[in-house]
């Protein structure tokens, strides 16, 4: 594990593309990726159904960097941007879509099930660019995820219950958390599996002191 | 330092005087290489491609054919390919890696959205590696990883090439990191 990896915003390295790690609220981190373009950095995130932005990043944001070489990253920046103008309206769901495929003809999200959530859909779009950081499938089952699923079920139903209704067969299903995705990017080889993942986001939650207690679910 | 600075340039990239004069010679070379080829396979005389076949024919009045579809057609997808690239080799030149990663990324979304997948595996099959930042480069085969299996030879031998070119200049290590998932 490298915990060089770990920087804040304010620092002024030049980077193309880091994970970002947010926590706002209590017991919910969030992860996007963050890109500099223009001079300015913005966070390429799924936030909720039908939300997937580039934003500015603001609050307290950790960035972890990714493992690859700066040749390689200089892509992915631009490759968020394809991916955001041709599927803005993605589901948000909770299993991991094993068979989702990215169609390249229409630049669409294909075959995902009921949707991706914030993490998986990093980890979606990395690894369809050949870098698979973990593979969530790998990744226990767990009743603090499962209680997650559930609050995350109520909120879809306030205003989109139809599909809150979907989301219902996947409770407690595999979840990959945002601050293990940041805890398993500070490793120099992937896929690494659930139980490095899961040191390293101790190793995130510790270092970034994030407001709220956000490491309730560790 | 967390993000070291670390230059994507490679050996090759250390005179650029001489590399560009080179580069020039070797253009024009491989222009005139391109505008024999097409000549000999793809003669065709119409109105709405006139101005395009007097740049590439330099003029030349040539016989009309009748069914001239399928000349269209190539003509078309060789000289997208030959211009891309170029634009490319242009990118790669005068370090503009973000031109030249943008123009990747719209230029395969384009054929891709109209099913071109034989104008894709002849991009990769006039590409020349060793020309083309090494950004550039690995963002053609970043941008095809989807659909790797639809360009065959063409993006393998790509790779190929890629590959003995960056063992050469970055070693054999940074070499398999570049290449890492993209073969």
């Amino acid at each position: 594990m490298n915990d060089k990896r770990l920087i804040f915003k304010t620092d002024k390295e030049l980077i193309y593309i880091a994970l970002s790690l947010n926590s706002d609220e209590p017991h919910n981190t969030h992860v996007g990726l963050v890109y500099v373009a223009d001079g300015e950095w913005y966070q390429f995130h799924l936030c909720w159904h039908h939300r997937l932005l580039e934003t500015k990043p603001n609050g307290i944001c950790l960035l972890v960097s990714l493992n690859i070489p700066i040749e390689r990253q200089r892509f992915f920046s631009k490759y968020c941007r394809w991916i955001l103008e041709k599927n803005r309206e993605i589901k948000y769901g909770l299993k991991y879509p094993d068979k989702a495929e990215l169609l390249f003809e229409s630049g669409k999200i294909i075959d995902y099930g009921n949707g991706l959530n914030c993490s998986h859909f990093i980890i979606f779009i990395l690894a369809k660019y050949g870098l698979e950081i973990v593979h969530p499938l790998t990744w226990p089952l767990r009743e603090k995820d499962a209680e997650w699923h559930r609050q995350l079920v109520r909120w879809m139903a306030e205003k989109h219950p139809g599909h809150a209704e979907d989301m219902k067969a996947d409770i407690g299903c595999q979840r990959v958390r945002p601050e293990e995705l940041a805890g398993a990017c500070l490793y120099d080889n992937f896929p690494v599996d659930y139980n490095q993942a899961s040191v390293g986001a101790k190793w995130v939650l510790e270092y970034s002191a994030f407001p709220n207690n956000a490491s309730h679910f560790i | 330092m967390i993000f070291a600075t670390s230059s994507s340039a490679g050996p090759w990239e250390n005179d650029r005087v001489a590399m560009r004069a080179e580069y020039n010679l070797q253009e024009e070379e491989n222009a005139v290489q391109l505008k024999k080829q097409l000549i000999v396979t793809v003669p065709f005389e119409s109105d709405s491609y006139s101005g395009r076949r007097r740049i590439l024919f330099g003029g030349d009045d040539r016989p009309n054919y009748a069914d001239r579809t399928e000349s269209q057609a190539a003509i078309w997808r060789d000289t997208s390919a030959f211009q891309f690239v170029v634009k490319l080799y242009d990118a790669s030149l005068s370090q503009n890696p973000d031109a030249g990663i943008d123009s990747v990324i719209s230029y395969f979304d384009a054929l891709l959205s109209a099913d071109n997948i034989s104008t894709c595996r002849e991009t990769f099959r006039i590409a020349d590696v060793s020309r083309l930042e090494t950004s550039i480069a690995l963002s053609m085969l970043a941008i095809t990883c989807p659909i790797r299996s639809r360009l065959k030879g063409e993006r393998t031998e790509y790779t190929s090439k890629l590959r003995a070119l960056l063992v050469s200049t970055r070693g054999t290590d940074m070499a398999k990191r570049l290449l890492a998932g993209l073969e």
